[in-house]
Formats: structure tokens, C-alpha cells, sequence
């Protein structure tokens, strides 16, 4: 269970002035849901995401990961965080970019833990590669693969598709689905796509921006695991158009604020 | 050999000439045009040697001045590996602690404006004629564009490489050496190079100021004697030292990124 109450944080500029970037998000969220965040760019998504890392600490309110705060849960391992960019060292090979976590942490890992993973991410035949020889897709295999391998409680992934055509960003959500169903658990996962956002989602959020705040949340229920047949038929589309319409509505919001300003 | 290896062989050698052969194009035409001059205009030879009588010297002396040189060059390496490791310890400081950084720097750029050659006569009053005063020397002209280049590698590492390694819960020391210090290694590799061939400058321009062996010692008894030919070679001793040297960094870099996995850029 994850818990954000009444969360905001701001940000000192340069001139010694403070921008609100997250004002007063609350939710809950329960274990193992999909939850997918959408909202204007440049709008706090990655900030909020970056908090419940417990990469910002200099927020008000309180976030609750499980029963403990996110730095707490961060020190303890229990989170995996799959940036925009796949940042895989380009001196380490798949394998040992997946194995990094282990390293750092002094654990002697069993091999077959490395090999289970690289099996659910399907890189088995890549291990001994280095990153500049895999296509895009591959390396945000490896970067998930990597985030995954402590078998955290909390996966929070920031974008991790943007780069990606429209065709592998299907095939990896696919993955992604069937990945998150064998570990179980929770997911934060921030997107601009909103076929991705509703696709994967037990739960969209949109927000609104600078500041942040929730604008409106969907429930989606339909059955997993999920097919690419679903994106066709009408009930996904209707949802889709409803997501879309709420992600206006916030964006005009957005001019709006900036306008007064 | 038969025919059809012949053939094979002559396009390949023809090949490797053409390719290389834009190389002394340029080089050729500057010999050339020198020894012509020389001897057209006739030139005294205390003033400018022909090309050929340079050349005819270094075969002459090349015992001599391979010895010299070798001289020189271990007097660089030790200031380089003196420089670059000390330059090493405060590049990484002032990489990984920006308030350190922001102290220190200001002071490392005025001192990098001074003019180190400068100071060549004042190492040969405290240090004397030997070996020490031209390792410091070399060392001195090493260490601040290499603290600068080793500083500016460390600091720049990905943003996100460095919250990455905070997620998977590193320390500050697997940070820095699984993170920052082979990020890094790029402008810690074009440091090196470039102390490298400064080293050399630095261990000459030492013995210029005071020294009885080493080839900057021949270059200046050489000018005493007005012996100019004997200046020429000695000349060229001294650059061919420092291209050797510079290369051999190119190589251990070249090495270093191929064992590492990475394809050096070219």
C-alpha cells in the first residue's frame, strides 16, 4: 500500500524565488496495481516520481511506501527506478549492467537469479553484448531487467518508451504487462502516450500543472493479461477519448495559470 | 610466386602507397624546396643546412643523440607520472565536491596563466642541474591541464548515472569508482595526452635552463658552437620524443577502451 497525503514540493530558482511545482496530490494506492500518470509536459510528473524514489527530499506532506518513507525504502532496496534514458554503462555488458545492483550491495547473488531475469526480458542470447550493440528496445529491456532484479516492491518508470517507434513501444508494453504480472509489484508509471497510459493501467491519473495537482482518475477494468485486440474494440477507444478530453481540459488549465501569471 | 599472386599483390602495395602517400606530399615538397633553396642561393650552412646534411648528422650521431634523448624522455615520463598522479588526486577532489571546485578553481586558473617556463631558472637555484629539477618541471606543466581535464570528466557525469547508482544504494566511494571515474576516463585520456607531450616540452625547456646532458643540453652547446646542423638534429630528436611519447598514450587509450568494451571513438 502506498500512501501520498496532501504532497507538495517546490523548487528555489535562481533569483532566490520559490515555484510550486506539486501542490496538495493525495491518493492511495493498493499493492501490486498499475497506477499510469499523465499530464502537460514540464508539468511535475518526473518530480513526483523522483519523490517517491526518495531522490527529493524537501517535500511537504507525507508518502508512505509500505510503512516507510521513500528514502527508507530506497536504502533498503525495495525500489526499482527505469529512467527516460536507458543509463546502462556503456564499459559493462547486459549482464553486468543487470548484475549492478547485486554489486553495489555486496551480495553474492545465486546465477541463476541473473539468468531468470534475462529470460523474462528475453536478452538470454544478449548477455555478453555492450549497450551500443543493442537496438533501443533491447536497452530498455536491460534497463527494466535492472530495476527488477532486487525484486522490488515499488517500480517506478519515468517515460521509459519515449524514444521508442510506435511499433516497439506496443511489443514493449506487451513485455512490460507480462513482466510486472510475474513480479507482483506495484507500478508508477509516467508516459505522454495515452494509449500506452490506458493500456497498461489499472488506474490512470491526469494531472494538471505547475502546480501539480490530480485533475481527474480513471478506472480501468478490463481483464488481464491484456492483448494489442484490445486497443480495437470500442469500450478502449471510448475511455481512450474520455482520457484524452480530461488531458485537455488540464492542459487549458495549465495556459490558463500561465496567463494570469 | 606465380602470376595470380602478383597480381594480387601489386594492387595491394599500390594500395597502401596511395593511401599513405597524401602523408609525405607536403612533408616531400617542403625538403625539397629547402635543399634546392640552400644550395641555388647559397646559403651559408651556419645559417640554414640542407636537409641532407641534417640527415647525413643524425645517422652520424645517432648513438649520441638516441642516448640524449632517452635522457630527456625518462626526465618527462617521471615528471608526467609525478604531474598526472598528484593532478589525478585533486581533479577527482574538485570533481566530486563542488564546493572544493568553486574554491580552488579560481586560483588554479591564475596559476595556470603563469608562464611555467618561467620558473625554469628558479627549480635549477633550489633543486640544482640534475634529474629533480627537470622531473619537477615537467610535472608542474603537466598537473594543470590535467587536474582541469580529470575535474571536468568527473563532474560531468550523466545526472542519472549518478541517481541510478543512489537507487541501487552505492556508496560515495562506488559511486565514484563505478560511476564517475570511468565516465570520466574520455577527458582523463585527452589530459594524459595532452601532458604527454607538454611533459617533454617541460624536461627541455629545464635542461635549456641549466643541465650538462639530455638533448636540450645539445641544442644549447650546439648553438654555442654555432654548430647548426648538430642544432637541427637535435631538434628533431626532441620531436620525434614527443610524438613517440604522445603516441604511446594514443596506444594504452586505444588498449584501455578496447579491454573496457568501448569503441573508441574516432
Amino acid at each position: 500500500m502506498i500512501s501520498i497525503k496532501d504532497l507538495s514540493f517546490s523548487q528555489k530558482l535562481r533569483d532566490g524565488k520559490h515555484q510550486c511545482i506539486i501542490n496538495g496530490i493525495h491518493c492511495s494506492v493498493e499493492r501490486g496495481a498499475c497506477v499510469t500518470i499523465i499530464g502537460p509536459s514540464g508539468g511535475g510528473k518526473t518530480t513526483l516520481l523522483r519523490i517517491l524514489a526518495g531522490l527529493e527530499h524537501d517535500y511537504e506532506g507525507a508518502v508512505d511506501i509500505d510503512g516507510a518513507s521513500p528514502l527508507r525504502a530506497q536504502e533498503e532496496g525495495r525500489i526499482g527506478f527505469v529512467f527516460q534514458q536507458p543509463v546502462l554503462f556503456p564499459w559493462r555488458t547486459v549482464r553486468e549492467n543487470i548484475e549492478l545492483p547485486f554489486e553495489v550491495k555486496g551480495k553474492s547473488l545465486a546465477s541463476n537469479v541473473i539468468g531468470e531475469m534475462l529470460k523474462i526480458t528475453a536478452l538470454e542470447k544478449y548477455a555478453s553484448y555492450h549497450p551500443y550493440q543493442l537496438s533501443g528496445g533491447m536497452q530498455s529491456r536491460v534497463a527494466i531487467a535492472r530495476a527488477l532484479v532486487t525484486e522490488p516492491d515499488l517500480l517506478l518508470l519515468d517515460e521509459p518508451f519515449a524514444d521508442l517507434d510506435e511499433f516497439n513501444r506496443e511489443r514493449m508494453n506487451l513485455e512490460l504487462q507480462r513482466i510486472w504480472m510475474n513480479t507482483g509489484a506495484t507500478m508508477f508509471f509516467v508516459t505522454h502516450d495515452l494509449v500506452e497510459a490506458v493500456f497498461l493501467a489499472d488506474r490512470v491519473i491526469v494531472l494538471s500543472s505547475k502546480p501539480a495537482q490530480i485533475y481527474q482518475e480513471f478506472q480501468v477494468n478490463f481483464p488481464r493479461p491484456r492483448t494489442p485486440e484490445l486497443m480495437e474494440c470500442p469500450e478502449f477507444d471510448s475511455l481512450l477519448l474520455r482520457v484524452r478530453g480530461s488531458l485537455r481540459k488540464a492542459t487549458k488549465l495549465h495556459a490558463q495559470q500561465e496567463n494570469c501569471l | 610466386m606465380n602470376n595470380s599472386q602478383i597480381d594480387n599483390l601489386l594492387p595491394a602495395v599500390l594500395r597502401l602507397l596511395s593511401t599513405h602517400a597524401t602523408d609525405f606530399i607536403v612533408p616531400g615538397v617542403v625538403l625539397a624546396c629547402w635543399e634546392i633553396a640552400v644550395r641555388l642561393f647559397n646559403i651559408p650552412r651556419y645559417l640554414l643546412p640542407p636537409p641532407t646534411e641534417i640527415f647525413n648528422l643524425i645517422i652520424a650521431q645517432f648513438p649520441l643523440l638516441f642516448h640524449e634523448a632517452g635522457i630527456t624522455l625518462l626526465e618527462a615520463i617521471l615528471g608526467f607520472a609525478l604531474g598526472c598522479g598528484a593532478a589525478f588526486f585533486t581533479g577527482s577532489f574538485f570533481g566530486v565536491w563542488r564546493l572544493v571546485e568553486r574554491a580552488a578553481m579560481p586560483m588554479f586558473v591564475a596559476l595556470q596563466a603563469v608562464p611555467l617556463v618561467a620558473i625554469a631558472p628558479l627549480l635549477i637555484i633550489w633543486l640544482g642541474n640534475g634529474l629533480g629539477s627537470k622531473v619537477v618541471m615537467a610535472a608542474l606543466i603537466c598537473f594543470f591541464p590535467m587536474t582541469i581535464n580529470c575535474a571536468t570528466g568527473i563532474k560531468n557525469t550523466s545526472p542519472e548515472m549518478v541517481d541510478l547508482m543512489k537507487m541501487v544504494g552505492a556508496t560515495p566511494f562506488q559511486l565514484y569508482w563505478k560511476a564517475r571515474l570511468p565516465s570520466a576516463l574520455p577527458a582523463i585520456f585527452s589530459g594524459l595526452k595532452i601532458s604527454a607531450s607538454f611533459s617533454v616540452i617541460g624536461a627541455i625547456v629545464s635542461e635549456l635552463a641549466g643541465a650538462d646532458k639530455g638533448i636540450g643540453y645539445q641544442i644549447l652547446s650546439s648553438s654555442y658552437r654555432t654548430d647548426t646542423p648538430m642544432l637541427f638534429a637535435a631538434v628533431f630528436f626532441a620531436a620525434a620524443s614527443g610524438i613517440g611519447f604522445y603516441q604511446f598514450v594514443c596506444f594504452i587509450e586505444r588498449a584501455t577502451f578496447r579491454k573496457m568494451g568501448l569503441t573508441h571513438r574516432e
